[in-house]
């Protein structure tokens, strides 16, 4: 629809009582899309180190997240089989083919990759967590499947405190700063803050929609 | 859907006999706003976010022009498509030929107002393809051939029961005897159902929360996950949205975002926040091999140059219909369309035209609650004035009301006689109705007393008490 393209275009300068906009003003805009404005950014996220880490707990568990800590990514396996085994649920993880997981010692059952229907746990590394409102930050790659993320029932999430941010600002800034050729957005970005709900039917809260039930956070505080 | 806007005052007749709708109303009418205040309390900058997000609103529309060539041209470079479209038609028609060229049978959608207004189910299945909703709400009204009753949660003028009924009139599959009494049972039934159509789609619509130009990503926000499944299970990945989503950068969206959720569930965020750019890139392990942004005017490019300019910075939070009085007294189906309550009352008639809507912006009170909730401080009253300004110098009111406000203004043009008559009026009343304090009916009122009493003036009139205090006229 190229004409339309041009119309709509053209009513909405008719709109604004001007033509196209001047090179000057043009540059300008760009210019700041570069530098992104500072706008006000709430004072509750902005803490730092065990203030923060108390504030993304109370803040995911405020969210239906259950959160527990682990000392080092050495012990996640052991402490992922634990929670399950705890809440009754099947022992078999699908993990996000990633680096640091891969590298640690798994019991049978699990298994690297994307996720389907038939997987009925999954574990990723989340890449950044925001205390401000308990979200965790997952990208999409090739060592972050997006269908880890809503797939399975149970749905776990590892995050180095390393990686827990204030606030979504520092997110953007953390991956604006990524090396990584053309664009600093991965196809997907997900901010996950608790699991799936809805109160569709008379208002009344209910977990585990279409994504998971449950989400639980391995906080691991190398 | 065929607008109902023209028939509004039966509508409005039908939805007040409505005892089911009127208990879902004040459902709505409590619990919504006690959410909304909880998590406005919790955040001493609320106010000062929502100047910042108004600033942001006009700055973008501005310069909207530039900001949506500066998307287009960011989602070609990410290997996706960008479809212009100025009426709904366009817009149907090729959100029809991307499903034909990828040879969709079954289409999932994430929930959309954009959808809902051009109607897109309607015509995908008139053409042989099944389109499925799969935000719970969304799902509950296709499967009864409704419209949405709010733009957020638009089955909440349904009781479990009604819901329960539709999904034994639709799931004929499943044993007639099944347990339908919780909420929880109807769920989970919808999950598993919905599970098979997320995994079998050939494609997915979502709506778009925001388009960000310096990147050119497309933003939704959902609290279920089904505008995440709808997105990244099937080849093909089509964004719909209006022209006026746009915002410059992601931190951008962050200051929306920030009063968005708050506004209306009173969550610091929905649980789900996806900022999707263009198709799966090479190395990644899922996602969908197309992405197309349908871009929707259908007039609100020319409602940048009017009165109703911002209008255009409503980011669809839905608080102004569970604050109005009006709202939560009818529900959403009689405003006739897909928007209702206070923005839907300046929206619809902007969209679909004066002379198909022009009843619903004298559906208010002008009580202000709306501007004064809205996160964007959309001067909704005031827009709602220059529409009934229109309906009067259009001509378009009814003899009747024009015959009754020629009366008046005879009376009010002769102070004398006005007050003559009215206190001789107050008095009769007064007298009349001084044991019991009110009436159950009078001439004239049967609106009123209908669904309550009509006070009886109570000691001196305004006029009266101004005059003993000295005051000036």
């Amino acid at each position: 629809m190229s004409g339309s393209r041009e119309k709509i275009l053209s009513t909405i300068r008719c709109s604004l009582g001007r033509g196209s906009l001047d090179d000057e003003t043009a540059k300008t805009l760009e210019k700041n899309l570069k530098r992104p404005k500072n706008r006000l950014v709430p004072a509750r996220g902005q803490v730092k180190g065990k203030q923060r880490v108390a504030l993304f707990k109370q803040m995911a568990e405020a969210y239906d997240c259950t959160v527990s800590e682990v000392a080092t990514l050495a012990e996640i396996p052991k402490a992922a089989a634990e929670f399950l085994r705890a809440n009754n649920l099947p022992a078999d993880i699908r993990i996000a083919p990633q680096k640091d997981l891969e590298n640690l010692d798994w019991r049978d059952g699990a298994s690297f990759g994307p996720a389907d229907n038939e997987h009925p746990v999954g574990l990723i590394k989340a890449w950044a967590g925001f205390a401000e409102s308990g979200t965790l930050m997952a990208l999409s790659g090739p060592e972050g499947p997006t269908t880890l993320n809503f797939l399975p029932d149970t749905f776990i999430a590892v995050l180095e405190t390393k990686d827990l941010l204030g606030t979504y600002e520092e997110g953007w800034k953390k991956l604006r700063g990524r090396k990584q050729s053309g664009t600093f957005m991965p196809r997907t970005v997900n901010w996950i803050t608790g699991p799936s709900r809805s109160a569709d039917i008379e208002l009344t809260l209910q977990l585990g929609v279409h994504g998971p039930r449950r989400v639980h956070i391995l906080l691991v505080e190398e | 859907m065929h607008p109902t806007s023209n028939r509004f005052e039966t509508n409005v007749a039908e939805a007040l006999a409505d005892d089911q709708l009127q208990k879902a109303l004040a459902r709505t009418a409590i619990g919504l706003p006690a959410a909304r205040e909880r998590a406005v309390a919790k955040l001493p900058e609320f106010e000062a976010l929502r100047d910042d997000a108004v600033a942001l609103k006009q700055h973008v529309l501005d310069h909207l022009d530039f900001y949506l060539e500066r998307f287009e041209k960011k989602v070609i470079e990410q290997g996706g498509h960008v479809h212009w479209c100025a009426t709904h038609q366009e817009a149907r028609e090729i959100i029809l030929k991307i499903c034909r060229d990828a040879d969709a049978k079954t289409v999932t959608k994430g929930k959309s107002m954009i959808g809902e207004e051009i109607a897109i189910n309607d015509y995908l299945e008139t053409h042989g393809i099944e389109p499925i909703e799969t935000d719970l709400g969304e799902y509950i009204i296709q499967i009864r051939k409704e419209p949405p009753s709010h733009i957020v949660g638009p089955a909440i003028h349904l009781n479990k029961e009604q819901v329960a009924e539709s999904f034994r009139e639709t799931h004929k599959d499943l044993p007639p005897d099944r347990p339908l009494d919780d909420p929880a049972d109807m769920l989970k039934e919808a999950r598993t159902l919905l599970r098979e159509k997320f995994l079998k789609a050939d494609v997915g619509i979502t709506g778009a929360n925001f388009l960000i130009a310096e990147t050119g990503s497309t933003a939704i926000v959902t609290n279920e996950g089904n505008g995440d499944l709808t997105q990244i299970l099937p080849r093909v990945h089509i964004a719909i949205s209006s022209i006026e989503k746009v915002v410059p950068t992601p931190e951008d969206a962050d200051t929306v975002l920030r009063v968005l959720a708050r506004s209306i569930t009173g969550q610091d965020l929905s649980v789900y926040t996806t900022f999707s750019t263009g198709p799966k890139r090479p190395d990644d392990l899922d996602g969908p091999d197309e992405f197309h942004v349908v871009l929707l005017d259908a007039g609100r490019s020319e409602m940048l140059g009017s009165e109703f300019k911002d209008m255009l910075r409503c980011i669809r939070c839905g608080a102004c219909l569970c604050y109005c009085p009006v709202y939560t007294a009818i529900g959403g189906h009689a405003y006739g369309w897909v928007y209702s309550g206070p923005m839907g009352a300046v929206l619809t008639p902007a969209i679909l035209g004066h002379e198909q809507a022009s009843h619903l912006p004298n559906a208010s009170t002008f009580c202000g609650r709306c501007e004064d909730v809205c996160p964007v401080r959309i001067p909704i009253p005031k827009m709602l004035r220059h529409w009934r300004e229109r309906e009067v110098e259009q001509g378009r009111t009814s003899q009747i009301s024009r015959a009754a406000l020629a009366g008046w203004a005879f009376f009010a043009k002769r102070p004398g006689l006005y007050h003559t008559l009215a206190n001789l009026k107050y008095s009769v009343l007064g007298m009349i109705g001084r044991k019991k304090g009110r009436f159950k009916s009078a001439p004239f009122t049967s609106g009123w007393t209908k669904h309550r009493d009509l006070p009886s003036p109570q000691g001196k009139t305004f006029q009266q008490l101004w005059s003993e205090r000295g005051g000036r006229r």
